[in-house]
Formats: structure tokens, C-alpha cells, sequence
């Protein structure tokens, strides 16, 4: 149960990762001088990292026993 | 810059959606963000959530669902950002975020500008002072289209009007520049 839970849960934060890299390539390639977008892959980042390190923890607080 | 300036072209100024447009998406998503409390006052009343292991599958599937939701979120503030129309003193560059993937460029000489409209429609965009410009431009009008695929349009921009008078502006220059060149 564990190595499944353990599967799944690394598959939806890859899609994440992936899906939230596409995201940092627009905000990169179409860069403007004075505009926003490195304000905004920065919020982006912080946000991600906030919400994926709240999944992680309460991912490893899920009492399934490892064996 | 994705793009380069031509000699003797100066970006005058570069035009997004009313920020009216991207609140009202923002604020669709904001149920979505307090989906997970209301998802647990149901499941409280139907299921005994006070174990241990009920509470945590909550919060981990709640987290989940949270970074998902803020990865949309950043997806939308793309299409929006992304989307928006320099207007220089000889062409105007269109750049359409349609989706993550998808992008439309486009550019616009002034040469080819026949006719500037305005259309706002509806109590909500008279008074917040946005609006559809429409760009009627010269070309062959292809059989069996209609005549929108010769309109260049700026889509629910801020004060419409202005922008009209200065488009009009800058045409008219481009004209007289023009005819003093021959």
C-alpha cells in the first residue's frame, strides 16, 4: 500500500514539475524589458514550493505502514 | 524582445486586457480554492472524520488539489500577460496567448489600416472604461469568408476611446512621414 501510495503521489508532483517548467519557459522566452514576468515566475515558485512541500508532509505524516 | 524593431521604428505603446477581465477569471478559480472546506463539512457529517488517518488522506488530497489549482492559476495570468498588442509608429504587433502551447503572432503595417471602431457593449464595460477596437484593414476579402478575417481586433482594452484617437494619430503621421519620403 505504501509503494503505491509512494507511486501515484511522485507521479502527480512530475506532472506538476513539468507542467510548472512549461509555465517558467513562457514566462522566460517572452521576456519584455520592465514587465512582470520575473515577478511572476517568482510568486509561481514560491506558491509551488509552499504547496508541494505541504503535500510531502502531510504525504510522510500518512500513518501506512512500510513493510 | 521577440521581436526587432525595423530603422526609424519606435515602440509607442504596448496595450494588454483591462485587468477588470483577468479579476473575473481569478475569481472563478476562488470557489475552487474552498472546495476542499466545504468538502469537509460534508464529509464530517456522512463519515467520522476524527481518525488519524481520514484527517491526513484529507489535508494530503487538499494540498494536492491546492497546487494544482495554483498551477491554473499560473496558466491564466500567462494567457493574460502573454497577450497583448505593441502599437508602433509603423506597424502594430498582435501576440495572442490562446493556451499554454498555442500562440498567434501577428503584425500590421499602418499602411494597410482602413478604419478604427469602438465597441462597447454592456453596463459592466461602460463603466469600468474597457472595450472591444477594432482594426479594419485593406485586403483581398477571400469568397466564401466573412468579412471579420480582414478585422484586426484589441480585445477588452482600457479606455478604447484614447487608444482610438492615438491609433488615429499615429496613422495620420505615418501618412504624412510617408508622402514626404516621395
Amino acid at each position: 500500500m505504501a509503494t503505491a501510495a509512494l507511486i501515484i503521489f511522485n507521479f502527480l508532483i512530475t506532472i506538476y514539475i513539468v507542467f510548472g517548467l512549461a509555465i517558467l519557459y513562457h514566462l522566460k522566452k517572452y521576456r519584455w524589458p520592465g514587465d512582470l514576468n520575473i515577478e511572476s515566475a517568482l510568486l509561481f515558485i514560491a506558491g509551488s514550493l509552499f504547496f508541494i512541500i505541504l503535500s510531502i508532509s502531510f504525504f510522510t505524516s500518512l500513518p501506512i505502514p512500510i513493510v | 524582445m521577440f521581436f526587432e524593431l525595423k530603422p526609424d521604428e519606435k515602440i509607442i505603446i504596448c496595450l494588454r486586457r483591462h485587468w477588470f477581465i483577468l479579476t473575473l477569471v481569478i475569481l472563478r478559480l476562488v470557489p475552487l480554492f474552498i472546495l476542499p472546506a466545504i468538502a469537509w463539512f460534508f464529509l464530517s457529517l456522512r463519515f467520522d472524520m476524527s481518525a488519524l488517518f481520514a484527517q491526513k488522506l484529507f489535508w494530503l488530497l487538499s494540498s494536492l488539489w491546492w497546487l494544482f489549482i495554483w498551477g491554473g492559476m499560473a496558466v491564466l495570468w500567462i494567457n493574460y500577460y502573454l497577450d497583448f498588442w505593441v502599437v508602433t509608429n509603423q506597424r502594430i504587433i498582435s501576440t495572442s496567448q490562446k493556451a499554454l502551447f498555442r500562440r498567434e503572432v501577428s503584425e500590421l503595417s499602418f499602411s494597410r489600416v482602413q478604419d478604427l471602431t469602438v465597441k462597447v457593449k454592456g453596463v459592466i464595460k461602460t463603466f469600468v472604461n474597457y472595450g472591444d477596437l477594432e482594426i479594419r484593414t485593406a485586403g483581398t476579402f477571400e469568397a466564401g469568408h466573412d468579412d471579420t478575417t480582414n478585422i484586426f481586433v484589441f480585445q477588452d482594452i482600457a479606455d478604447p476611446y484614447e487608444i482610438q484617437n492615438l491609433l488615429s494619430g499615429i496613422h495620420r503621421d505615418f501618412f504624412k512621414n510617408a508622402r514626404g519620403n516621395l
